[in-house]
């Protein structure tokens, strides 16, 4: 069965380019503009892996999101990818080797989004 | 910010502690604001200028009361080196006689007041007075400052990230282009090409508004006020949206005639009028209507545009005249803007002593109701 893989982003457009580019390997999306929506979908739907925008509506929705999806049981296994571009912002480069390791995500992309890059990670966390 | 710490310096005990008696008692009574009420005193001694400067590199007083004439390094050296240091406190000069060449001497060097021996409590209190007074100023001045720079810092932040989206999104598209990631046929890049294009659209839009809100915001739009006829700007409104209203059956319909003016300045006049009425037909929805109703209440006048479009949240609402805002829903996606427009109408009503009121039901629309004063309005 094909994997399930939820986009959280605001932008209309990020969600619709990831979409192409998550479909040539055939997986299966699900979109959230909030984070409202992306809770009723895990809900309801078997996801296997979260791709999440780090900026929403306000500065850390992205980080609180993710870290109360790691720290409830049902959910915790899924995997989540933060898409970023906050580095440049605050000068504050996102790396998982060191500060990756207190953030509650598997792992970081950075905005504009590479596709092939999005596709190994995504590779190495659910196949 | 609750206290301040003195530093009292003299080789002669009972002035030390005199002055330090003076001041423990003395409550604070200058005319400042209230956050700076009830300040409290922390006072600390040195009886030569060598234990001074070892105590101000320690801990740094607020205001140093200094006698002139101490046994080693002398006050005026001290204030001198405190001076290169540019470490800035309000210092109070203590002679022993009171010479004009040594206050002079003194104030050149950077002391804040000075104070002749001998000297009554009074005295001391009045001067100790100004120098706090002084020192409760320059901290409001240097937290205005600190806030005007944070609040240009989040300008800028949120401005870097409100340009960065576009051109995420359009890099995002482009490259699924170049690497023919959505199939060899044409057609299936069809939109992303059109979305590609909104999105510069807006980005370009969102530059002109920025470069709008800065020329007024630095008064650099220069105001020429003269008796301006309101409908005939409203006209010139309708008939540059006409198109976009024509084609999505949304009818326009302004319920007055007869010239109505105001004395303002065209310009400012035709960017509020070009912003309510290009968000009544863009937030419209298509065979719907706005309706532009004006009225006259005293020296104002009132201009309703009533739309049939698609609403607003309360939440939203009271979000829409924040910078950048821009409600985000499916309905909106294909819609370009700034999130700008009225913060910059806003901040134009307000030359006018006028207001702008929102009332919205989501999913049927929303009157914007904008007051202006008809007369006197130069600045």
């Amino acid at each position: 069965m094909d994997k399930k893989i939820l986009l959280v982003d605001d932008d209309y457009d990020v969600r619709e380019y990831m979409r192409v580019i998550l479909e040539t390997k055939n997986y299966k999306t699900l979109q959230a503009e909030n984070i409202r929506d992306a809770e009723g979908i895990i809900k309801n739907e078997n996801i296997d892996l979260i791709i999440l925008d780090v900026m929403m509506e306000k500065d850390s929705d992205g980080f609180t999101f993710a870290q109360k999806i790691k720290s409830d049981d049902k959910y915790k296994s899924i995997p989540i990818i933060m898409v970023t571009s906050v580095n440049e912002k605050t000068g504050f480069k996102f790396d998982k080797d060191s500060d990756g390791a207190f953030l509650p995500v598997d792992a970081f992309i950075e905005k504009p989004v590479n596709a092939e890059k999005i596709l190994t990670e995504i590779d190495k966390l659910i196949n | 910010m609750e206290s301040i710490k003195v530093l009292i310096v003299d080789d002669e005990p009972g002035m030390r502690l005199g002055t330090q008696r003076v001041l423990k008692k003395h409550k604070i009574d200058v005319d400042i604001e209230s956050e700076y009420q009830g300040l409290e005193l922390i006072i600390d001694l040195a009886e030569s200028g060598e234990e001074a400067r070892e105590k101000i590199l320690a801990d740094k007083p607020d205001i140093m009361i200094l006698d002139h004439k101490l046994p080693g390094i002398q006050g005026v050296d001290l204030l001198d080196e405190l001076k290169t240091d540019k470490t800035d406190i309000h210092t109070i000069m203590v002679t022993a006689y009171a010479s004009i060449e040594v206050a002079i001497s003194a104030t050149k060097r950077g002391a804040f007041d000075f104070l002749a021996k001998p000297f009554t409590p009074d005295e001391l209190k009045h001067t100790f007075n100004k120098a706090v007074k002084h020192l409760v100023l320059k901290w409001k001045a240097d937290k205005l400052a600190e806030e005007k720079k944070q609040i240009r810092f989040e300008f800028i932040s949120v401005l870097a990230h409100e340009l960065k989206s576009p051109l995420a999104a359009v890099e995002g598209y482009l490259r699924i282009i170049d690497k023919r990631m959505a199939g060899d046929e044409l057609s299936g890049y069809d939109k992303m090409i059109k979305r590609s294009m909104t999105r510069l659209e807006g980005m370009r839009k969102m530059i002109f508004d920025i470069l709008d809100l800065t020329r007024i915001e630095s008064g650099k739009m220069k105001r020429e006020l003269k008796q301006v006829d309101i409908i005939e700007v409203l006209k010139d409104s309708i008939d540059s949206v006409s198109p976009d209203a024509d084609q999505r059956g949304i009818h326009i319909h302004l319920n007055r005639e007869e010239p109505l003016f105001i004395d303002g300045d065209q310009t400012e006049l035709e960017i509020i009028s070009n912003n309510f009425m290009t968000n009544g037909v863009k937030y419209n929805k298509d065979n719907g209507s706005l309706n532009i109703n004006l009225k006259e209440a005293d020296d104002f006048i009132i201009i309703d545009f009533i739309d049939t479009g698609i609403g607003m949240t309360e939440e939203n609402k009271n979000r829409l005249f924040g910078e950048f805002v821009r409600i985000k829903s499916d309905e909106t996606k294909n819609i370009t803007g700034s999130g700008l427009g009225l913060s910059i109408v806003k901040k134009l009503v307000g030359f006018y002593n006028g207001s702008v009121e929102v009332k919205t039901v989501l999913g049927e629309g929303s009157v914007f109701s904008v007051k202006l004063k008809k007369g006197d309005n130069n600045g």
